[in-house]
């Protein structure tokens, strides 16, 4: 039971960090491809409105959701190994 | 110092390589020549080469010979909640398996022994037996999907990374030194114009004096 505690609270730690990590890089995946469409569009209105607009878009669509796949993945993939394992 | 990278960099290649090699999954060909219980007193310098528990315990070990003759003898041992993550637990059953797979010489069954883990005579360690299955024959091959996957992913993730990375010195670190690199400008500047207005006053200050012995 310890070590399944272990293990549980190592993968939980590992997993948050790399989350925290993939959604800063999204983010600013995304930020950046605003700057570049409101250039491409003429550069008309003012940028930073443009740009916190589109983040705002981008925090209210499902794509910040889907990085919590992140959790279930790696939840499926060891339900799949632990089967395989034992009960195979 | 060109040696001192390339040595260090062979370091590196050398550990992850080891690493990768002694975790991941290996398919070996064998017959099952029989299976056993023994005492063994685990020394603490090899630990890392059992799975955790008493240092005095009984191990399961499966004997077995391989296609090309030579002798290959594995440990059975759960794995548990530990590294690496087999999640084993079934050791129990494998050795039912590896008892019910016994075959001799004559007539020999061959089976495939899924396994990590390195055998080495001088310290006494054994691969630990995973699963086993049958297999059609000798000439048997193994598609190591597992590790094609593993290794995929891992490539993945490295790539990841440094994309990651990429995208952090762009957008964050560059930026950055810019506006240091600005600030220092602007300071520069300033000297500068001291200098020069230090320069013109001396420039003056002689002129005057020339002036005088004129």
């Amino acid at each position: 039971m310890l070590g399944f505690l272990k293990f549980f609270l190592i993968g939980l730690v590992g997993l948050t960090v790399l989350y925290g990590l993939l959604s800063v890089y999204v983010r600013s995946l995304t930020r950046e491809r605003l700057e570049k469409e409101w250039e491409e569009m003429g550069s008309n209105g003012i940028r930073d409105d443009y740009v916190e607009q589109g983040m705002k878009d981008y925090a209210q669509s499902i794509r910040p959701k889907l990085l919590l796949g992140v959790y279930i993945l790696p939840l499926i993939t060891f339900c799949v190994v632990f089967y395989m394992m034992n009960f195979m | 110092m060109r040696y001192v990278k390339w040595t260090l960099i062979a370091l590196i290649v050398l550990i992850v390589g080891s690493f990768v090699h002694y975790t991941l999954p290996q398919h070996d060909i064998v017959r099952v020549v029989g299976t056993n219980t023994e005492r063994t007193i685990i020394a603490s310098n090899r630990a890392m080469f059992w799975s955790s528990g008493e240092p005095t315990r009984d191990v399961q070990f499966i004997q077995t010979v391989k296609t090309n003759g030579k002798t290959m003898e594995y440990r059975n041992e759960d794995t548990g909640w530990g590294w690496p993550p087999y999640f084993k637990f079934d050791t129990s059953s494998l050795y039912t398996e590896a008892s019910d797979a016994v075959s001799n010489k004559a007539n020999p069954e061959w089976y495939s022994i899924t396994h990590y883990g390195w055998r080495n005579e001088v310290l006494s360690i054994f691969p630990n037996a995973i699963a086993i299955k049958p297999v059609s024959g000798a000439d048997a091959k193994v598609v190591p999907w597992v590790n094609i996957i593993i290794l995929t992913f891992f490539a993945i993730v490295l790539l990841l990374i440094w994309r990651m990375w990429v995208q952090f010195r762009e957008r964050t670190i560059d930026p950055l030194v810019e506006d240091a690199g600005e600030a220092w400008d602007a300071v520069d500047d300033k000297a500068d114009a001291f200098a020069d207005s230090a320069r013109s006053k001396a420039r003056g200050v002689k002129g005057w004096f020339s002036n005088l012995r004129k």
